[in-house]
């Protein structure tokens, strides 16, 4: 029958594969579109950034229950956790983007300019970096994965897949991330690219190249070799003079939460931004960061609406946080106030001081143990406070989703990586690895970045163990809230035993702190270091192996 | 009796008779007139009476039913008409004869329609059901299809929910596809169309279901899930006939759900957490002012009634319909026009839906090889309301049912949120007011829809016709949201805001039929029809949305008021098909017959590897009661034997789905919104139709004159290549794919039995019965897979799978944990340090509730015997779907009058109960539970039903919330009375009917929610889900139908 006539399909709406990627200006479409799914849920608009990350010794979750959002932040949830599986795909399929691209840009290079032909070498080292990163973001959380090279590895039956050895997993990684060293140039530098904003350069590549080694070289691979390839990768950073930290450390916060794009400091930062959002459309780029992590805000306080607050700082942290009154971090990281709708910044508690209602602050309840009270499951980060940082300009109306940036990787975290690396590689502080973490604490305290002082620098002389200890609470400071503390914990092989002496210590704050610190109860050693495969995947695909105690 | 004379030859007959009768001379006569009436004693027009044994003497009954013929007076007068029985009269010298006629329930002269043509009852080779105007007319529904539910063997019919204009599930011999739409394919006067919700009851003549693969094949790769033909009423040749029929609704819920009473609940909040609400409801002694509180202790709650929110929710409604129509024409044009309003205020509060028709038909004989025939239908449905889905009614069961000492109860009624939750952290802006919900969120969805329908028929020999038909039919859609500033919505945006749906569906298809038809010696009939069809269809869409509004009150109106614009959005899609088409039917001496179809059909939805799929059909029949040995045995009337077999196809799933493409999405850089692209989905090259094929063995059986006939069939249809969505490991980048994958059997047995128990001149009873046994089995999946997860996902805590379909077993299976009662203080040891220890063969949900087993919680049974709970314990706990399900009506004439009652059962499918496990989730702050709660476990009410408040685990689902959904529903009842002509004629009306009708009056089940008929999720894989569906209502109709 003649029926062969034209029953060709047409979409309207979308673009045919074939049929696009004709010039760098489309391929950068779809390059972006790899960058895009930075800011779904399962990464950094909630999960990767906010949600997995909470439990350790510096934050926990608000609540006394484990009930709703509560349970995986207090690790009392099962492998059937939507968001654990959300996390996955969104990971998989970031992932799928990226092979797709670059397998559809390699297809259409030889047609272009020369010009263009600049640029999609570039922008395929961008893509390879990104890779990298969702794959590295894979195996420290799920530690063994597939590893999914190419789009045509999607038609494959589910019980065909495997699980790559976290060690394979790496060495792809190191692959894509030395490649996009290679063939990106620092933002500084960049002749090629328009913009360069809050995309991949080589200084991002350096920097999470050496945050790849250093944790290959923890827990669970403990490949100690690592350490020094991780030293050498943030040396010809560090020494490249193309980054350098911000004079001040509060600059940070006002630039993230106002889409400031400085790649001086900022390595990695996903940028989140949507001008449309009506709290009904969340297909577009908005994230969690201020809301979920801010300083709590009630409802209709701010043009932003309600901050729900939902990480509290661990009040033993600022207990234990050293020289607190000299280090500008320390207030900069630590809201001791709420917004409230009636009376605006909101003391956290008040005390009949002299027969005279007080506002208490956090410095108070550090001196006198009878005010603490007040501030068990209250305190809040207070890195994105949106109603002190966020401009009018940049302000999203949402109960749940803000325009506020994140940082994936800070120049000062390469430099206390690099101090690290030093230490371990050598068996010893050197002066470069000095340097570094002195640097990072002259500017923590409001000094010259590059002059010795004795208010701010380490110790001379420490040996390699309080070396050791001296960077790693360095990260505690530098670092607060920023969602590395727990895989930090994870890679030193110390995040059960951390969690369980913070439940312990709870009580030098006060005797009820306890109450709040609800994650120890359900931590479990060897278990919780890697989130679950997904039940889900488990049932599909018979050659997975569930991880430990799972 | 006659029998089995065609309408051609009736007509031939009346016609002969008039024109012989003018020539007939007087010998001995006398003139007899009378009046001709039906059952229902409305005058029937066009009524042959004839003289017996002398045919060539006759008349017929004018537009009055009243006749008048000259016969000897000896004679004895044969009345006859289509479709009742002839009745004898012996004129004995009287001059004045009125016969009653009754209904011929000797069904097989009906003329059935079939696609792209029409056959007699008696000619059908394959399963065809109809159902005539009479059996729909009483029933006052949004749709039709309501009306159709327990009328049809085979067909099961169930709504969404009770909402006003809801949808309607159907199911043509069970589910046969996975992911692809289920439904029939509908047919409104040979055009396809996507519902027949936009149809006026009073507009239809018969509705006809081709069940069997032999008599869909005709519409190929659209038929797999069986085909409606639907036909409209037309015009007749007589006096214009103007008919109202007015009638008046009274509607409330016919169910409420007990919820506990404040008293209960205070105790539960202090039980949950006395920490936070230890003082929220009662304090002893006196405030800072000096007065004592207004509640000293719990028991001052005792006599507290709080607040009722079903009763607040609910209310009680009237609303009306009328219907209009003229009907007349003479011998060659023909035309109707025709106006309908149906009204339905729901029982909800602002809810509701209206639909409103007009239509005009005309069919002219323009010369006598031409008829041209003209539709124009038009259709507006305006529906409004929030309904009750996406936690909506679940708000309403577990709303705070007293405000405590904090709140009062007008400020908890009149607030957006609680005044308490707010006052919380933990405060969820999810959980608002209902009933405030209703009141400020608008949403009117208005469809407007005009069908235009053409055809010429050309006879162009005496055997040989051609006929070209076309539709246009497009269908604009506005749906209108606003959240005004008191809604929830809006405060979650911080202010209010508002969107604006466009769409416009069009399409357009045109067939062309050439039939030939001929007899030859006499014996051997011939019917050949060849046939070609092209159609298109379209989607355009337009989206609105701004928000920062000043002012609520212009809302849609003026959308350019929102300070700020947030979103637009169009979309445009086309598809279309192209099919050619061919049915032979042969048939030797009415008792041999056969049939022969075949369809090519090409669509541009699938892969350039599978544009074109090809259905044949085959099937025969034996009219056994027409060979010559059965001439003697008089009591079978009729008996035929039918056997068929055919391929059917399913190509209904969304477009492009075989094609590699890029979607847009946004992105933010910086302060700049830009465009990226992502892949949109792993396209499948090789995607195809869905192919089912039925094999369908048949028994027709009249007994007794026609008095008892009986339709039985039973079938094996199997689907296979099924349009998939398969479930995709993540690690391919994606969740799921399109595939052809699988096979689903559905065996089953229908029976129909019509029976007239009795008949007399003024009392008559007739029953007519249908059942339908169908039995699901899937019977394969993707290589190396056994079985297939679904997951409702009600509600975003709820992310487990709840379905599962096993091959070798039924779709709609649930899957969950068996619930074994609640742990005992006797299920553990006391161990030396005080602590309890579970007992040795008590299986341990420890690990699984993250918490220790401990007296008050939930036990699964442990059903892999490993001693503890984990999800290999999980097992397919219940099935939505029904082991038989049909219908009973029971028709009486009893002098003038009517009395119609029928049942609907369906028994053997299981509910689940979503509503009920999210309103019994105890551990909730602030939130009211079923009654049920109140008897949870305690350490003083050993309850091992209900756990303790914190006894279980959130959002799991276990047999406890699995229900058995059987049940035997009255739906309609009806009593009408006809008043006697003798008193119309002098206001010129021809009939007055007067009856009352009511809907759902009663509904028997074990079901615990609102009503066991519902399906919220519409998914093949997840039958039987109630999550906040709407409740049922019970309608009582006063009506009048007049004629004149």
């Amino acid at each position: 029958m003649p029926v062969s006539c034209s029953l060709d399909e047409t979409s309207y709406t979308e673009m045919e594969k074939n049929s696009y990627l004709n010039d760098a200006g489309e391929a950068e479409t779809v390059l972006l579109g790899v960058y895009e799914n930075l800011t779904q849920d399962g990464l950094y608009s909630y999960h990767l950034s906010l949600y997995f990350t909470l439990s350790t010794d510096l934050a926990k979750v608000e609540g006394t229950s484990i009930t709703n959002f509560r349970n995986v932040p207090n690790n009392a949830y099962t492998s059937t956790e939507t968001e654990v599986q959300t996390t996955w795909a969104d990971l998989y399929n970031a992932i799928y983007d990226a092979n797709d691209f670059l397998e559809r840009v390699s297809g259409a290079y030889d047609n272009y300019s020369e010009s263009d032909k600049k640029l999609a070498a570039v922008y395929i080292a961008e893509a390879r970096a990104l890779r990298g990163l969702f794959y590295f973001e894979l195996v420290r959380w799920f530690g063994n994965v597939a590893l999914i090279t190419s789009t045509e590895q999607s038609k494959q039956l589910p019980e065909t897949f495997t699980q790559a050895t976290p060690v394979q997993v790496y060495e792809f990684i190191e692959k894509d991330l030395k490649y996009a060293v290679d063939n990106l140039p620092y933002a500084k530098d960049d002749a090629t690219r328009s913009s360069n904003s809050y995309r991949f350069s080589k200084g991002g590549a350096l920097g999470l190249l050496t945050k790849v080694y250093a944790t290959w070289a923890g827990y669970p691979v403990k490949d100690e070799s690592k350490w020094q390839a991780a030293a050498e990768t943030a040396k010809v950073l560090v020494e490249s003079g193309k980054h350098s930290l911000l004079s001040n450390y509060e600059q940070l916060w006002k630039n993230t939460c106002n889409n400031v794009w400085d790649p001086s400091e900022s390595l990695i930062e996903v940028s989140f931004y949507s001008p449309s959002i009506t709290g009904q459309n969340d297909s577009d780029a908005s994230g969690r960061i201020g809301k979920w992590n801010g300083v709590s805000t009630g409802e209709g306080t701010i043009s932003s609406g309600r901050s729900a607050g939902n990480w509290k700082v661990v009040p033993t942290f600022a207990l234990n946080w050293e020289n607190h009154q000299n280090d500008k971090r320390f207030a900069l990281s630590i809201a001791d106030y709420k917004y409230v709708k009636a009376t605006g910044k909101t003391a956290l508690a008040t005390a009949t001081i002299g027969g005279v209602k007080t506002d208490l602050t956090l410095e108070m309840a550090l001196a006198n143990p009878d005010y603490r009270k007040g501030f068990n499951g209250t305190l809040s980060p207070a890195k994105w406070d949106i109603a002190k940082y966020v401009t009018d300009a940049n302000v999203l109306t949402d109960a749940n989703l803000s325009n506020v940036n994140w940082y994936i990787l800070r120049y000062s975290d390469v430099l206390l990586l690099y101090a690290e690396a030093m230490n371990e590689w050598k068996g010893g502080p050197t002066t470069e690895a000095y340097e570094a973490v002195n640097m990072v604490r002259r500017r923590g305290f409001g000094l010259p970045v590059n002059s010795a002082s004795t208010l701010s620098d380490l110790p001379e002389g420490l040996s390699y163990e309080a070396f050791r200890t001296a960077v790693r609470k360095e990260r505690t400071y530098e670092l607060a809230f920023e969602g590395h503390r727990r895989q930090d914990l994870v890679r030193w092989g110390i995040y059960y035993d951390t969690i369980q002496n913070t439940y312990a210590s709870q009580t030098d704050w006060n005797e009820d702190a306890q109450n709040y610190y609800l994650c120890a109860g359900y931590t479990i050693k060897g278990k919780n270091e890697l989130l679950p495969i997904p039940q889900r995947e488990m049932d599909m695909m018979k050659q997975f192996k569930q991880n430990p105690l799972w | 009796m006659e029998k089995n004379i065609s309408i051609t030859k009736r007509l031939l007959l009346v016609a002969v008779s008039l024109l012989l009768c003018i020539s007939a001379f007087a010998q001995q006569e006398i003139t007899v007139k009378g009046v001709v009436t039906d059952e229902n004693n409305e005058p029937l027009i066009g009524v042959g009476v004839l003289q017996e044994s002398a045919a060539s003497n006759g008349v017929i009954t004018d537009a009055n039913g009243k006749y008048s013929i000259k016969v000897p007076s000896n004679a004895v007068l044969v009345f006859s008409y289509i479709s009742y029985q002839n009745q004898k009269v012996a004129v004995r010298g009287s001059s004045s004869l009125n016969v009653k006629l009754l209904p011929d329930n000797n069904f097989l002269d009906e003329v059935v329609v079939v696609g792209y043509g029409t056959m007699k009852r008696s000619d059908l080779t394959g399963s065809v059901a109809s159902v005539s105007s009479k059996a729909i007319e009483d029933f006052k529904t949004s749709s039709v299809v309501e009306a159709l539910g327990g009328q049809i063997a085979g067909v099961n019919i169930t709504a969404t929910d009770g909402t006003p204009g809801a949808g309607y599930d159907i199911k043509i011999r069970g589910v046969g596809s996975v992911n692809g739409s289920s439904d029939p394919l509908f047919i409104v006067d040979g055009f396809e169309v996507g519902n027949i919700d936009y149809l006026a009851n009073q507009d239809i003549k018969s509705i006809e279901v081709l069940k069997d693969a032999s008599a869909s094949a005709i519409y190929g790769a659209r038929a797999a899930n069986g085909v409606v033909l639907v036909t409209t009423k037309s015009g007749i040749d007589g006096k214009p006939q103007i008919m109202y029929n007015g009638s008046a609704s009274y509607r409330k819920i016919s169910k409420t759900l007990d919820v506990m009473s404040p008293y209960d609940f205070v105790k539960l909040q202090v039980e949950v957490d006395p920490a936070k609400y230890g003082s929220t409801y009662y304090k002893a002694g006196n405030d800072e002012d000096g007065n004592p509180y207004a509640y000293q202790s719990a028991e001052d709650y005792i006599s507290e009634t709080g607040i009722d929110w079903q009763d607040e929710a609910f209310r009680e409604t009237w609303s009306q319909n009328h219907d209009i129509s003229i009907i007349g024409g003479n011998k060659n044009s023909k035309y109707t026009l025709s106006y309908s309003h149906f009204d339905e205020d729901g029982i909800f509060k602002n809810s509701g839906y209206a639909k409103n028709t007009a239509r005009g038909r005309i069919t002219q004989k323009v010369t006598k090889w031409l008829t041209v025939d003209a539709t124009v239908n038009y259709t507006r449905t305006d529906k409004t309301g929030i309904g009750t889905s996406g936690g909506t009614l679940v708000s309403v069961l577990n709303y705070r049912p007293v405000g405590g000492l904090s709140v009062t109860n007008d400020e908890l009624l009149n607030s957006t949120y609680d005044p308490l939750a707010m006052s919380e952290s933990n405060f969820n802006s999810n959980n608002s007011n209902p009933v405030k919900q209703t009141e400020t969120v608008d949403i009117n969805n208005r469809v407007e829809q005009w069908i235009a329908n053409g055809s010429a028929t050309l006879q162009l020999t005496k055997h040989l016709s051609f006929k070209t038909s076309g539709t246009y039919n497009t269908k604009y859609q506005r749906y209108d949201t606003f959240y005004g500033t008191e809604s929830s919505q809006a405060f979650r945006a911080g202010g209010a805001y508002g969107s604006t749906q466009m769409t416009r569906g069009f399409n357009w298809s045109n067939n062309n039929v050439l039939t030939y038809q001929n007899r030859f010696k006499l014996k051997h009939n011939l019917n050949v029809m060849l046939g070609h069809e092209t159609s298109f269809s379209s989607t355009e869409y337009l989206l609105g949305q701004a928000k920062d509004f000043p002012f609520d009150n212009l809302g849609n109106d003026n959308l350019a008021l929102g300070a700020t614009p947030s979103q637009v959005e169009t979309s445009l899609s086309k598809s279309r098909r192209l099919s050619f088409f061919a049915r032979a039917f042969y048939n030797f001496d009415d008792k041999y017959l056969l049939t022969a179809t075949v369809r090519a059909d090409g669509s541009t939805v699938f892969s350039s590897k599978n544009k074109c799929g090809y259905f044949p059909s085959f099937a025969a029949a034996w009219n056994v009661s027409k060979e010559a040995f059965m001439n003697n045995v008089d009591w079978v009337s009729n008996l035929k034997l039918r056997l068929g077999w055919g391929t059917v196809g399913n190509d209904r799933i969304a477009n492009y789905l075989s094609m590699d493409l890029y979607t847009p999405i946004k992105y933010g850089v910086g302060s700049t919104q830009t465009t990226v692209m992502v892949p949109k989905q792993l396209a499948n090259e090789n995607l195809k139709w869905e192919g089912s094929t039925t094999t369908n063995v048949g028994l027709d059986l009249g007994l007794f004159k026609g008095r008892v006939n009986l339709v039985a069939d039973a079938f094996i249809k199997d689907t296979k290549d099924l349009l998939l969505a398969q479930n995709l490991a993540y690690v391919t980048g994606f969740g799921s794919q399109w595939q052809n994958i699988g096979k689903i059997r559905n065996k089953g047995l229908e029976l129909t039995l019509n029976t007239v128990n009795f008949s007399n001149g003024n009392f008559f009873w007739s029953t007519d019965l249908n059942l339908s046994f169908i039995k699901n089995t899937l019977e394969s999946l993707q290589d190396g897979t056994d079985y297939m997860l679904s997951r409702s996902g009600f509600n975003s805590n709820f992310s487990n799978y709840d379905y599962i379909a096993y091959v070798g077993q039924s779709l709609g299976n649930m899957y969950g944990y068996v619930f074994d009662g609640i742990y005992q203080y006797s299920d553990f040891n006391m161990t030396p340090d005080d602590g309890m220890a579970l007992k040795e063969g008590v299986a341990d949900i420890s690990e699984h509730a993250g918490v220790a087993a401990q007296p008050g919680m939930t036990k699964y049974k442990d059903l892999d015997g490993n001693g503890i709970i984990n999800t290999e314990d999980r097992d397919v706990i219940g099935n939505g779907l029904p082991d038989w399900y049909g219908g009973i009506t029971n028709t009486f004439n009893i002098f003038r009058f009517d009395l119609s009652f029928l049942f609907q059962f369906s028994y053997g499918n299981d509910v689940y109960n979503a509503t009920r496990m999210f309103t019994t989730q105890s551990k909730a702050d602030r939130q009211n539970q079923l009654a049920e709660v109140a008897d949870r476990w305690t350490t003083t009410n050993a309850s091992n039903k209900v756990p303790s408040a914190e006894g279980y685990v959130s959002s799991e689902l276990y047999s406890r919330f699995i229900e058995d959904g059987s049940y035997l529903r009255l739906k309609n009842i009806t009593l009408g009375y006809t008043l006697p002509e003798k008193l119309l004629k002098k206001i010129y009306v021809s009939k007055l009917r007067v009856y009352v009708t009511a809907q759902n009056l009663f509904c028997l089940t074990n079901y615990s929610g609102y009503d066991p008929e519902v399906n919220t999720l519409s998914s093949n894989l997840m039958p039987g889900f109630d999550w906040g569906a709407y409740p049922k209502s019970r309608a009582f109709t006063f009506g009048i139908e007049l004629q004149f």
